[in-house]
């Protein structure tokens, strides 16, 4: 039996009932084929908030939302006025513009020409459930935001853990090295109290790494204050003034009182603003290798102290032979004696040379300046070379500055830089040649040759018209014994230190020297010295004769 | 005739230089007495020897240095006034200093100078003593 009959004899009472039940829980209508309402049971009423009278013979589309596509409407009058039953969601509006939805179902009456004649339409309300569907759905919606944002972070976390973990292996690594370096490594912060000290500062300093953290570095209480004040001052205006590295040798005491050097530097490491976060100190015990140095001093003290023994006795026996002290003596015999005590001469200026150019190299000569009239020095030591000029019929002139001041000079030192510079030009010069020198004071900002001087100086410069310097032999003319090739079979006696030491007195005298040179024509060496003189430098030794 | 009858003290380890010194000394008219160790030397001093001057070279045989002997020398009335000439061969500017400090006369590097130089130094001092 076809369902969408309703039967017309259908006893009332059976349809009352039938409305009573569904009052209860549906709504219920009934329209004609246009959809003009016919019937609408009392939850329909509730629920639309029409009343009936206002219902009855409307079209049933004054319930329309308006929130529907219109293709829902069109498929389900295609579907009931064909025949068919239509269930769908709709969301309808309530007299008050309010809105609710319905679970419908329409179903045609086909009346006798087979065609619908009436429909029926049942709706549920489902309002709260279409809420809580929204809900939900946002919820899901939101939940699977959450979720991407989630693995996002997760990834993120990862990525940073990643990167946190190689950063560890990087630092680890890098305070491994710091741990395990030989050296003193302290850092602290901006005021100097130690953040940080490596296992090589306890063992340096004889102080545990507890005991130093916290405190001042280099404090009087720890490893410091044997220093003068001005070099702790001179320190701190470096690092922390100029912001800049210091570097220097410091003599620090240990926990048991033994005092050391250390060599090493300070660094100030900037923040993002310029200003100083944290200085690193780095340090090393240096003591050792002040041994070897003092060591290294004393051993060729003692080799040139025990060279000099048996070049004293062959001078002074010659001497005493040819002086005829142990009778008198040919011609011949004077000769080959004559031989044996220049030789024995040449010997002692190499071994007085050596002796000097080690005391160079270690950095323990001494400077002791003291007023000195140069321009006499350099009469004086024209005086003594005057022999060996006449010997080559070389003219020497000098140009001196008629009112030379005098110079805070080390004697010593200045006379062996004249003769030195001196003794070459008159044994690179051939017989009868000639050497002119000058020695002036010129003040800062004047040029001198091709310099400008930075402060007022004196300037010595000394012309001869001798050899010459082979131009690709330029550079090494201040090595240690260097002779160039164009004199080295001349018979010119000498040290080949001369210059080396020369070279070494002038720039750790805060001056300058150079040359000019064209071979066969002559050469022209230059020096200049600060007018202020030569610093006065604390050694271990002087340089001698 | 110039009567040189002046002695000299030499104290020198080194046989060989010893002996030239002494030589030359002799040649050139000294009176010569010669020792290789500060104890040894200082017995002459107390012995009573006529000593006029004193070449002295620094490093000696025996544990003192001449820088003690002249120590000693100064501090005693009898022998202060003796001048010391030292003659040696360490050329150290601090070796130099603490001899001229304590009252030496003169510091030579021995392979720098000629024997009769020095001894040339040492009549002109004793002919004229206020001279240095």
């Amino acid at each position: 039996m076809n369902r969408n009959d309703i039967i017309p004899d259908l006893h009332e009472s059976d349809i009352d009932a039938l409305l009573r039940a569904l009052d209860k829980s549906v709504l219920a209508s009934l329209t004609d084929a246009r959809g003009d309402i016919l019937y609408v049971n009392d939850k329909f009423v509730q629920v639309s908030k029409y009343s009936r009278e206002e219902l009855m013979g409307q079209n049933h589309r004054i319930l329309k939302s308006g929130k529907q596509p219109q293709a829902m409407f069109v498929e389900m009058w295609k579907t009931i006025s064909s025949g068919n039953i239509w269930r769908g969601e709709i969301q309808n509006r309530a007299k008050d513009g309010s809105y609710y939805w319905v679970d419908t179902t329409i179903a045609p009456i086909i009346g006798n020409g087979g065609k619908p004649e009436r429909y029926v339409s049942i709706r549920i309300l489902i309002t709260e459930r279409k809420r809580t569907e929204d809900e939900l759905r946002a919820q899901n919606v939101e939940l699977g935001d959450t979720k991407l944002a989630m693995l996002n972070v997760l990834e993120d976390v990862e990525e940073e853990k990643t990167r946190a973990q190689s950063l560890m292996k990087d630092l680890e690594k890098f305070k491994l090295a710091v741990d395990s370096a030989n050296d003193q490594v302290i850092i602290t912060d901006e005021n100097g109290t130690v953040l940080y000290a490596n296992p090589a500062a306890e063992r340096i300093t004889g102080f545990t790494i507890p005991g130093i953290l916290g405190k001042k570095a280099g404090s009087r209480d720890l490893w410091g204050g044997l220093m003068p004040k001005g070099f702790y001052e001179q320190m701190w205006h470096t690092i922390k003034t100029e912001k800049k590295v210091f570097a220097g040798e410091i003599k620090n005491k240990r926990k048991n009182g033994e005092e050391y050097y250390a060599k090493g530097n300070i660094s100030p490491v900037l923040g993002a603003n310029g200003e100083v976060e944290f200085f690193v100190a780095i340090e090393h015990d240096a003591t050792e290798e002040k041994n070897i140095d003092k060591a290294k001093t004393e051993f060729v003290s003692l080799a040139s102290h025990q060279l000099r023994t048996p070049l004293s006795a062959i001078n002074w026996y010659a001497e005493m032979l040819i002086a005829g002290d142990a009778g008198s003596i040919n011609e011949e015999q004077k000769k080959y004696l004559e031989e044996i005590y220049k030789g024995n001469q040449r010997m002692v200026d190499l071994v007085n040379a050596l002796l000097n150019v080690s005391r160079i190299d270690l950095g323990t000569f001494q400077i002791e300046p003291e007023p000195t009239d140069v321009a006499k020095l350099l009469q004086d030591v024209i005086g003594e070379q005057k022999f060996a000029l006449d010997a080559r019929r070389i003219t020497l002139s000098s140009n001196v500055q008629s009112d030379m001041p005098q110079l805070n000079a080390d004697t010593k030192l200045f006379r062996m830089v004249f003769q030195n510079l001196l003794s070459n030009a008159c044994k690179y010069t051939p017989v009868g040649g000639s050497v002119r020198m000058e020695l002036k004071t010129k003040k800062k900002g004047d040029s001198y040759e091709s310099l400008t001087l930075n402060e007022d100086s004196f300037c010595f410069s000394i012309m001869d018209s001798g050899y010459g310097i082979p131009a690709a032999q330029k550079n090494k003319i201040f090595s240690k014994l260097f002779r160039a090739d164009n004199v080295r079979s001349m018979d010119t006696d000498g040290t080949g230190l001369g210059l080396y030491i020369v070279k070494s007195i002038i720039e750790h005298s805060g001056g300058k020297i150079w040359f000019t040179s064209e071979e066969n024509k002559g050469t022209t060496f230059f020096f200049i010295l600060p007018a202020s003189g030569m610093t006065k430098k604390e050694g271990v030794r002087a340089l001698g004769s | 005739m110039e009567v040189h009858d002046h002695a000299i003290l030499v104290v020198e380890d080194e046989r060989p230089l010893l002996e030239a010194v002494h030589l030359k000394l002799e040649k050139m008219g000294f009176e010569v007495v010669t020792a290789r160790s500060v104890e040894q030397a200082e017995g002459y001093v107390r012995d009573g020897v006529k000593i006029d001057a004193i070449w002295l070279d620094h490093y000696l045989f025996g544990k003192e240095t001449g820088l003690d002997f002249v120590a000693h020398l100064k501090s005693d009335e009898k022998t202060k006034h003796i001048p010391i000439f030292v003659v040696s061969n360490t050329a150290s500017q601090e070796k130099q200093q603490s001899y001229m400090r304590l009252g030496a006369v003169k510091y030579y590097v021995k392979s720098d100078h000629r024997l009769d130089a020095i001894i040339g130094d040492i009549k002109s001092f004793l002919a004229n003593p206020d001279h240095e």
